[in-house]
């Protein structure tokens, strides 16, 4: 009988490929002589306590992002980097990863987005920000 | 009829945060535990289906102001009053001596003809505490509730076992723990936490139980309880996907995982 | 409907700031906080001045979990591969009544509901509040009531006295609502009590936290133990939009991050993503060494109200005042930001009049006035008047490049030798110096200089 009470996860979506076709040895955290790769954002991400609800709490006005928008100007003004295009181009939102900042609101000039703060218990939760 | 929920006042293990191999606890929130959760709500829905009951929500813990701040959750959740047995004692105890408060308290404290547990706590889930205080009461218990139902001096529970459900009966008073299945528990409204703040908790310590603080003493000691330590050979095959296929292939057969 | 004297929305610095004094004052008030606890949203730079708050609650100080007081300060320069860092050391910063500490939040925020429990306040948090209810038993709608200059003559606009709160099912009566709900306004906006936030108007900050051990902290920042340091850096870092980076030394860890005028990010021509830029200031070789064998432990991003005083709302109206980020109360003093201590004295002041207002049995805009007239008397409103030319100076590229190319440049020359001859150190410097500094460009920039 396996119940698992926490149900609740950490965000963190799927690593893109790399570029180059290298195979090699990973230096141990912490002992890098030269200076590290920066940290993937994914992976910054990932040390944050995110507590999920189960609807979305920005949600994305397709039509206006497809007929009015000339610059998507979501996908590079997010700090968490959680716009991208899908397959069909487009555009949608990892909210699960949400910081809350309200950049994208705020830049979104033709009001594409329906954005509240998460319900009471979810989203993110700093601990020592 | 009285309804008495043992709710243990855990960590907020989500917040936990690990330095080196240990967690940091300082300033860590609390917040009433998963399964208790569901065990007030399955009392709140006894009620709603028309059962005359009052609602005891019981913890047993160290002296903390936190502890009583997260009873008052368990009373804006589904609680009428909150009993905390709070003992410095209780800083370090274990599973027995802990049954033993729990029972003391009920008994202590007005009785029970319905004890609530979850199946195990959020956080050591042991499930030992429910059987353990069925126990000391004389109380036949049934585990891994998926439904309870309360009529004619008895409960009726459906349990969720591996490959079957299997449905129980027993005489009231008893003791039953339950699974998350169970239900899905609210949150608290305002109102209901507004209302909280003026429902009854009684404090109580070992001694107004007529137990000494000997009676919290751990039978077992827990000398580490770490993750086994493994060592990773940290091997990244980056390119594109035909490229880190073969090369994760290659790997994989140097290791002996592959071929051969 | 039930009813409490007070409800403060959003349990931040602003509100609890209220909500403590109100309670000591004797009223029955009510936090609602959306966070898992107070400060569990809330992101700052990292460095309170405690100097223009601390005769407000001189008993709150003591034992307020800061981390470190500031007695060094630094500005870096980053251009072209070069930094020029200019510090200072001083006694006066630290000493029995340091000027300013770091601070992270989820300590602070928290310690400060705790004071406002035990005055007797109450402080709810998980509790998220969905509207501002307004007179006639309607929620208050976007409709009309701009906000007009600071001047408190009259009610939210359109929309009618506030009177209460809806969180969820449940709506909660108040003789005064205190809005503390940061700087996005959300609610108030929908209520018609200010506008929406412009891009124009707001900075983007976020920033990594990086754990240190003290001892590596105050080896690396020549600091005496308990002691901290703040620096910041302008120029290549923003690649010339508005902004800066900024790095706080808490006791444990520093935070290190980016603010970032939003207008200036989302008019950028190429694909420049707003992230990236931390991770650049990381990795370049002046940086890479002050973070070195840290550990980052958490990553946050917050807006910043940059508006300036054209952009505060009218701060009061019947039944309602607005205080902290809500209020547009924050100073962005060229590239560090202040919006704490500002929170906290307006909290302050809102509590002072809304008890004196309750006091008179008058809590419409004409009983809560004296709020605005305690703002304008104190640092507050005279220190965001005396910046009102800061955010146009600040959308001045020259700030965020000429600048730092030059002085970087000029210190570079100063201790270049290269193959050829040297030339003559005066010559060196004055040549830098005239071609940078001496133009029409950059007297004027002086001129508006001397205004801040
Ligand atoms: C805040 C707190 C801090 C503690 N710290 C320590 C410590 O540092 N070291 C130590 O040795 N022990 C500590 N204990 C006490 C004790 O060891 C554990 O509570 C005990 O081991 C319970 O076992 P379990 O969690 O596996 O319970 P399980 O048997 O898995 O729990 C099953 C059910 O029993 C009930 N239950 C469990 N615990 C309690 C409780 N405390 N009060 C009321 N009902 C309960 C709940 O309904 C729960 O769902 C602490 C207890 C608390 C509450
Ligand atoms: C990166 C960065 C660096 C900064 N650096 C500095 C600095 O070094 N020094 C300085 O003085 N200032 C600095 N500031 C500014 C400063 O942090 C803010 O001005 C300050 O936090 C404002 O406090 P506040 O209480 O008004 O708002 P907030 O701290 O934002 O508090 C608002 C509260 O309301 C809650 N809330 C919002 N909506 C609701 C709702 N609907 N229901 C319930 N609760 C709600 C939020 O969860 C939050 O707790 C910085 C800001 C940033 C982002
Ligand atoms: S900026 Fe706004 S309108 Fe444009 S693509 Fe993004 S969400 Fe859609
Ligand atoms: S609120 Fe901030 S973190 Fe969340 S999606 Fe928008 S820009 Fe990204």
């Amino acid at each position: 009988m396996s119940e698992t009470p926490d149900e609740t996860a950490t965000a963190g979506a799927a690593a893109e490929a790399g570029a180059a076709p290298t195979i090699g040895t990973a230096p141990a955290s912490g002992a890098a002589a030269t200076t590290p790769a920066p940290m993937k954002i994914d992976a910054k991400l990932g040390l944050d306590v995110f507590k999920l609800d189960k609807e979305p709490h920005i949600v994305i006005d397709h039509e206006i992002c497809r007929t009015v928008c000339a610059k998507k100007v979501c996908l590079t003004v997010c700090p968490a980097d959680l716009y991208e295009l899908d397959d069909s181009g487009d555009v949608i939102v990892n909210w699960e990863g949400c910081l809350e900042c309200g950049t994208c609101l705020i830049c979104c000039e033709p009001q594409a987005l329906s954005w509240k703060y998460p319900r009471g218990e979810y989203g993110v939760q700093y601990r020592t920000s | 009829m009285r309804i008495v929920v043992c709710v243990k006042t855990n960590y907020d293990l989500q917040m936990v945060r690990v330095k080196g191999r240990e967690p940091v606890l300082e300033a860590l929130p609390y917040k009433v535990g998963d399964l208790e959760k569901n065990a007030l709500e399955a009392a709140l829905q006894l009620r709603e289906g028309g059962l005359e009951c009052t609602i005891v929500a019981l913890t047993v813990a160290e002296a903390n102001a936190k502890v009583k701040e997260t009873m008052k959750e368990a009373l804006a959740l589904a609680a009428d009053e909150a009993v905390v047995v709070n003992d410095p004692a209780l800083a370090a105890t274990d599973q027995a001596a802990l049954a033993a408060a729990i029972a003391k308290a009920i008994e202590h404290t007005g009785g029970a003809d319905l004890v609530l547990f979850g199946e195990g706590s959020t956080d050591n889930y042991s499930g030992l505490v429910g059987s353990r205080v069925a126990e000391l009461l004389g109380l036949p218990q049934i585990g891994y509730a998926r439904s309870i139902a309360v009529a004619d001096g008895a409960v009726t529970v459906e349990r969720s076992m591996d490959d079957m459900i299997e449905t129980l009966q027993a005489p009231l008073p008893a003791a039953v723990t339950v699974v998350s299945e169970i239900n899905e528990p609210r949150v608290a409204t305002l109102m209901n936490i507004m209302k909280a703040g003026k429902k009854p908790l009684t404090e109580l310590s070992l001694a107004d139980l007529g137990l000494d603080a000997g009676a919290a003493a751990p039978q077992k000691a827990v000398l580490s309880n770490l993750a086994e330590e493994q060592d990773r050979k940290h091997i990244i095959i980056e390119g594109d996907a035909a490229t880190a296929a073969a090369g994760l292939v290659d790997a994989l057969v140097k290791e002996g995982v592959l071929g051969r | 409907m039930e009813k409490v004297d007070v409800i403060v929305v959003g349990g931040g610095l602003a509100g609890l700031s209220a909500a403590y004094g109100l309670a000591q004052a004797g009223l029955e008030v009510m936090v609602l906080e959306r966070g898992d606890y107070p400060g569990a949203k809330n992101v700052t730079g990292g460095r309170l001045y405690t100097s223009v708050v601390r005769d407000l609650y001189p008993e709150l100080w003591e034992g307020a979990p800061f981390e470190r007081a500031v007695t060094r300060e630094a500005i870096s320069m980053l251009a072209d591969g070069r930094m020029a860092t200019f510090e200072i050391a001083a006694e006066e910063f630290g000493g029995r009544r340091p000027q300013s500490f770091t601070v992270v939040r989820a300590k602070l925020d928290q310690y400060l509901a705790e004071r406002t429990g035990e005055a007797g306040g109450m402080v709810i948090p998980k509790m998220k509040v969905d509207a501002l209810l307004t007179e006639g038993g309607s929620e208050a709608s976007g409709a009309g009531g701009g906000p007009g200059a600071s001047g408190a003559d009259g009610g939210p606009g359109a929309s009618g006295r506030v009177i209460g709160i809806r969180a969820g099912e449940d709506e909660i009566g108040a003789d005064v609502v205190v809005v503390a709900e940061g700087v996005l306004g959300l609610l108030s906006s929908e209520a018609g009590l200010r506008e929406r936030p412009a891009a124009a108007d707001t900075a983007l900050g976020y920033k990594e936290v990086i754990e240190l051990p003290a001892s590596v902290i105050e080896d690396r920042w020549h600091l005496n133990p308990g002691e901290g340091a703040a620096q910041l850096f302008m120029g290549s870092v923003t690649k010339g939009m508005m902004g800066g980076a900024f790095l706080y030394t808490n006791r444990e860890s520093i935070s290190l991050g980016i603010v970032v005028g939003m207008e200036q990010l989302r008019s950028r021509p190429d694909e420049l993503e707003s992230w990236q830029l931390l991770d650049e200031l990381k990795t370049s070789p002046a940086v890479a060494p002050l973070i070195k064998g840290g550990e980052v432990i958490e990553y946050s991003a917050h807006a910043v109200a940059e508006g300036g005083i054209a952009k505060v709302p009218r701060l009061l109206g019947d039944g309602y005042v607005m205080v902290g980020d809500a209020a547009g109360l924050s100073l962005n003093a060229l590239i560090t930001v202040r919006g704490m201590d500002f929170a906290i004295a307006s909290g302050y002041h809102a509590a002072q009049a809304i008890a004196a207002a309750k006091a008179a049995g008058d809590t419409s805009a004409a009983g809560l006035a004296g709020y605005e007239r305690a703002l304008r008397e104190s640092f507050v409103l005279k220190d965001l008047q005396t910046a009102a030319k800061v955010p146009a100076l600040l959308e001045n590229q020259r700030l965020f490049t000429h600048y730092p190319e030059a002085v970087t440049k000029l210190m570079a020359d100063i201790f270049t030798i290269g193959p050829g001859p040297t030339e003559k150190l005066s010559k060196t410097g004055f040549g830098g110096v005239r071609r940078s500094f001496l133009n029409l460009a950059t007297a004027k920039d002086a001129l508006s200089f001397r205004k801040i």
